[in-house]
């Protein structure tokens, strides 16, 4: 199930993560940020939970300017902390 | 005969088969708007720009792809840099044989910011004299890094050290050096590189490049939509969206990319070795008529392919206008929008007739143009 979201500062950024996430071996698909997370138009790399481990390795080792990983809460998205 | 181009330096003729397919493939296969959508096509036109953004990191050795910008050409670029950094009362040293894409922005800008030229004929160390156009409100050196009139190649290095030096930018205007010499942002201390894309990287007019060194900062000179930030009337922070309002150039950017690869499979050696040769059989040619005048700075010194030449009590315009109708020559007459160069040479006000061969130029053509001259001149 994909319930995590990362969300990046810009399409770039989200293209570079999409290239981290793959060396990372994790399985995801880019979507329109959800309007529930805030109104700014932006692309969003939505994964399942059990590769946000993996997920965070790869903002680490990408160096990469992630806005926020989030988790489906219901309807809605809650922040994750990214540590 | 057919039509003989020898004005590459203006814009490169023709393009490879590769530029041509690419454009056709960004045109029929993709064909959406990058960063407006998260559409399968939309997407693809985003890995698109993203591939062609790392693709030039690579070939300028920039530090930050991020900081690689599409803009509408090598005009454009100058304008975002010079505007973007540039506050009233600023000085800025700039190389002599400048071109109008450089000297029209500051000539906009005269009374809040000053200019100094630094004089160099090929000759002797550019740092000589360097240090007294140095005042506490100098921000940037500006260089044209080769000449569109005679093809004089300034020191991009020695540049770097000296504006380093002084503490100051390193701006430097590639369009006619890019994909003709190695330019290696990290190596030559490079802060704002500046690059038209329809020249020397065989891609297509509208199509140029900001790439900007680590730390350096611009304002935006056009604002608007970047598909980010939308809930936001400034320009947003993050690069390159930062410096990218507006529908990107899809098929100008698809066809640097071809343009680029291709470069890269030939080698930037290769081609300015191929073009200088048929310059140096161009120059040699006309050497051996009397009353042609040349511009050429050394036949051994670092140049790029291109020169200049007069004929003597002929206007150059009525020699580039001849050589069209009577041989089918395309050569470019006048001031070649650069007046500080021609009066740096001393073609002020007259202008010259400008010799800028391709990588497709053949020897023949070279041979007839040689021909067609001396016919002028009256040999």
């Amino acid at each position: 199930m994909s319930d995590c979201l990362a969300v990046f500062g810009t399409t770039y950024e989200t293209l570079r993560a999409e290239d981290f996430f793959r060396e990372h071996g994790i399985k995801f698909r880019p979507v329109l940020k959800p309007r529930k997370i805030g109104s700014a138009c932006r692309m969003a790399l939505q994964f399942s939970m059990d590769g946000i481990e993996a997920a965070k390795a790869a903002v680490r080792d990408g160096n990469l300017a992630l806005d926020a990983f989030y988790r489906k809460d219901g309807d809605g998205w809650e922040k994750i902390d990214n540590t | 005969m057919g039509l003989i181009y020898l004005d590459n330096a203006s814009t490169s003729f023709p393009k490879p088969e590769s530029v041509v397919q690419a454009i056709g493939r960004a045109l029929k296969e993709v064909g959406a708007n990058p960063g407006r959508g998260g559409y399968s096509r939309a997407r693809a036109a985003d890995r698109l720009v993203y591939e062609t953004r790392n693709l030039a990191t690579r070939f300028f050795n920039a530090p930050d792809p991020a900081r690689v910008v599409f803009t509408p050409g090598g005009t454009y670029s100058i304008n975002m840099a010079l505007n973007g950094f540039l506050n009233d009362g600023d000085h800025l040293i700039v190389t002599g044989r400048q071109h109008n894409a450089v000297m029209r922005p500051l000539g906009a800008m005269q009374g809040r910011v000053s200019v100094s030229r630094l004089r160099w004929d090929g000759t002797g160390p550019i740092d000589e004299g360097f240090a007294a156009l140095v005042t506490p409100r100098t921000r940037a050196v500006v260089v044209n890094h080769a000449s569109n009139v005679d093809g004089l190649l300034y020191p991009l290095r020695e540049l770097g050290l000296l504006a380093k030096r002084f503490g100051l930018l390193l701006i430097v205007d590639a369009a006619q050096t890019a994909g003709l010499v190695e330019i290696d942002m990290v190596r030559d201390g490079i802060d704002i590189l500046c690059v038209t894309a329809h020249k020397g990287l065989w891609g297509i007019a509208g199509t140029g490049m900001l790439a900007l060194g680590a730390g350096v900062a611009l304002e935006p000179l056009v604002c608007g939509g970047t598909g980010s930030f939308s809930d936001s009337y400034q320009m947003p922070e993050a690069y390159p969206d930062r410096l990218e309002a507006g529908s990107a150039n899809l098929t100008g950017i698809a066809a640097v990319k071809a343009g680029m690869e291709e470069v890269m499979r030939i080698g930037v050696r290769e081609i300015m070795g191929a073009k200088m040769l048929l310059a140096r059989t161009a120059y040699e040619g006309l050497q051996s008529f009397a009353g042609v005048r040349l511009f050429w700075p050394g036949v051994d010194m670092a140049r790029i392919p291109l020169f200049s030449f007069t004929l003597d009590r002929l206007d150059p315009s009525d020699v580039g206008t001849t050589l069209d109708e009577r041989y089918n020559i395309a050569c470019r007459a006048g001031l070649h929008c650069a007046m500080d160069a021609h009066r740096e040479i001393g073609s002020y006000p007259m202008g010259t007739v400008r010799f800028a061969p391709g990588y497709f130029t053949t020897k023949d053509e070279v041979e007839l143009f040689v021909r067609a001259v001396g016919e002028l001149s009256g040999k």
